[in-house]
């Protein structure tokens, strides 16, 4: 089966053409989608910001990562369900977006950047706490120009037609 | 936000004006910033028990819900 057929075939399931041609479903799942963003992104540029020293320098970067960690990951879920929801309502259009296929590739690299600084600064906030280290600044500028492009480009879809 | 909302508004104004849900969404709007600077500033400022914290955070919560509903409906009413 083609990709294309794949998509077409999606888009005739129940719940693809609900989702489209309903009048409420898709900006509610759009709206959650957007509220996901602002509690996922929230907790990443706050993690971000204490990495690079600009918020809450008075807390312990441990306290940080480690207290923002279950509402991102909660923010995390509800935006990829909803993000997967609104994908399976019109497939064939993201399809063809090129915003669309930049968000992925950022998405992409959010995935390349976690494997990278995992270990050796999220998951080693005792050392950032005793001495700021260039590779914890470097993982958080990293992160914030991944994020903001996830946004842009997320948001131009809708302007691919 | 204050730059990018008149900004997107000045674009087409009148189609916004006439919005329900633009309408809906500056009501709460309003009443949001209108809360925080007041009952949710003066709560978050001061030693209040937790039951009256936690309502103050819920219904800030709520009304700023309700802003990003309100906005997300302008593109499809």
């Amino acid at each position: 089966m083609s990709i294309p057929a794949l998509l077409e075939w999606i888009e005739s399931t129940d719940l693809s053409t609900a989702i489209r041609e309903g009048a409420l479903p898709y900006p509610i799942i759009g709206g959650i989608h957007l509220l996901g963003i602002a509690l996922f992104g929230g907790m990443v540029l706050m993690t971000d910001l204490r990495l690079l020293g600009w918020a809450m320098g008075r807390r312990a970067v441990r306290d940080i990562v480690q207290q923002f960690r279950a509402w991102k990951r909660a923010g995390f879920v509800v935006v990829v369900a909803s993000g997967l929801l609104l994908a399976w309502a019109e497939p064939l259009k993201l399809y063809r977006s090129p915003a669309f296929w930049v968000k992925m590739a950022l998405l992409a690299l959010v995935g390349v950047h976690a494997l990278v600084f995992r270990v050796r600064v999220y998951g080693d906030t005792a050392r950032l706490d005793v001495a700021e280290t260039v590779e914890g600044k470097l993982a958080a500028s990293i992160s914030l120009l991944l994020w903001a492009g996830l946004v842009v480009s997320g948001r131009l879809i809708a302007y691919d037609s | 936000m204050l730059i990018t909302g008149p900004l997107m508004f000045s674009a087409d104004a009148v189609a916004y004006h006439n919005n329900p849900s633009f309408q809906f969404k500056m009501t709460v709007l309003f009443v949001a910033l209108l809360y925080h600077f007041t009952i949710h500033r003066k709560v978050a400022r001061s030693a209040v028990p937790p039951l009256a914290a936690k309502l103050a955070g819920g219904l800030s919560l709520v009304l700023w819900t309700a802003v990003v509903a309100g906005g997300r409906m302008i593109a499809f009413v």
